[in-house]
């Protein structure tokens, strides 16, 4: 299968889209001591995986269900459905931010109309609805798709830790093994979400989350953009 | 307001519009100081922005900034989350995108330095990022370090020695340090520089004049 290819591409940290300065509010919840080991980290990534995760995997599913199409898709109103799902201005601008670094990158390793619709969006496309575009031309299988954006809410904040913390990189793995069936209920419901109307997609949030993003932006000196 | 998607993100670069020159190098090696001294001996002539990766926070735009070399919107920071090198070789999308909105809002631009975080001596850029890279190593950190080599100091296609008002002071031999140098760069040049006696950086500003005319498609 030619998508086992871009699956692995996609899901692994060397792919070049700018995500490595990202940590998704770790170094905050680091700083104010809320996650100190590898314990604190596996509650942090599971509570992570069940809103951010599964709100992500549900809107890349519900393009990638789409994509491609003879029609176009509505593109303005997937961006404002994810807008309305970020409250911190913080995480929209980073979501902005890593959707228009990854839009361009994808648009070179797999060209589409779908990316190079995404890519001209003003101020660029979230960062969901770039990986959805990605994965829709990348051609992976809705639940692929939804799998790569499931995995990614986690292994961002979880490398970020390893770093800050010098967690045994060992047992970082080991978590993340454990992790795996989390991830994949997420990945279920998500793809059960996908034919859904836009609006009806899960619209679950972490206040802890956006204020530390909030208070990530304004911090100095920070090792991670967000 | 992307519109500036062609030749940055071609590979290898086509120098469609301004010179990009990397600066990398070890931490205190002099990088941030030989980039204000740039700014000041080229910006009477040269239209320049500058980008810095700082390993942590803004510290090095703070100091150009501070110091005025160039007004504050030619100056952009890019985070680099711990890992320098990552950031100008191996991921260079946010680089890419902080020179793409430099030259987007002061069009046309002439130079573009891009300054590392300070690093080892492995870190090199991408040739998708920067036309020409400058590595700067400093003699405090001891005169066996051009024999040590490493990308950063064998490939950098110039290689800074700063700091050689310092070498009496540490007891770095300046001559094994060059001589060391040229035998590992295959040919490629080696300057010595003290920013105290030279705070021009005359020598490199002219090594920088040359690599325009020899890439020649550039906007002036």
């Amino acid at each position: 299968m030619t998508t086992r290819n871009a699956l692995v591409l996609l899901t692994d940290g060397r792919f070049p889209s700018g995500a490595h300065p990202h940590s998704a509010g770790i170094e905050v919840a680091v700083a104010r001591r809320a996650v100190t080991d590898l314990d604190d980290l596996a509650r942090f990534l599971l509570g992570r995986v069940h809103t951010a995760g599964l709100v992500d995997a549900a809107f890349v599913a519900w393009i990638v269900r789409r994509e491609p199409s003879d029609a176009a898709l509505p593109w303005d109103d997937v961006d404002a459905e994810v807008s309305a799902r970020i409250a911190s201005p913080a995480q929209r601008a980073t979501s902005r931010r890593l959707g228009r670094q990854l839009a361009r990158v994808a648009a070179r390793v797999w060209p589409s109309v779908a990316l190079a619709t995404v890519v001209a969006t003003n101020d660029g496309p979230h960062h969901v609805v770039a990986l959805g575009a990605a994965a829709a031309s990348a051609g992976l299988p809705v639940a692929d798709a939804a799998f790569v954006a499931a995995h990614g809410a986690v292994t961002v904040p979880a490398y970020a830790a390893m770093r800050l913390l010098g967690l045994d990189p060992v047992a970082l793995q080991a978590l993340l093994a454990e992790l795996g069936p989390a991830v994949d209920a997420v990945v279920d419901e998500a793809v059960q979400c996908a034919g859904d109307p836009l609006d009806a997609l899960p619209c679950l949030a972490a206040p802890a989350s956006e204020l530390a993003a909030e208070e990530q932006a304004e911090r100095s000196p920070r090792l991670f953009a967000s | 307001m992307h519109d500036h998607e062609h030749g940055e993100h071609d590979h290898p670069r086509v120098a469609t519009g301004a010179l990009r020159v990397g600066i990398g190098g070890p931490v205190g090696s002099g990088k941030t100081a030989l980039v204000a001294a740039l700014c000041r001996t080229l910006r009477e002539q040269w239209s320049i922005g500058v980008v810095t990766n700082d390993i942590y926070t803004t510290e090095d735009a703070d100091f150009l900034r501070r110091h005025a070399v160039l007004p504050d919107e030619r100056i952009r920071a890019v985070e680099t989350g711990c890992c320098p090198h990552t950031a100008i070789r191996d991921d260079i999308a946010a680089n890419q995108e902080a020179i793409g909105e430099l030259e987007h809002h002061l069009a046309p631009l002439d130079l573009v330095l891009l300054e590392s975080g300070g690093d080892n001596l492995t870190a090199i850029f991408s040739r998708a990022l920067v036309d020409r890279q400058i590595f700067v190593i400093d003699v405090a950190g001891g005169d066996k370090v051009p024999r040590k080599g490493g990308p950063g100091v064998t490939t950098a296609d110039l290689l800074v020695i700063n700091k050689t008002d310092l070498a009496p002071l540490v007891g770095a031999d300046l001559d094994v340090m060059r001589r060391d140098a040229d035998r590992v760069r295959d040919g490629r040049p080696t300057l010595l520089l003290s920013l105290t006696e030279d705070p021009s950086a005359g020598a490199v500003a002219h090594w920088i004049l040359d690599q325009q005319a020899s890439i020649g498609s550039l906007a002036t």
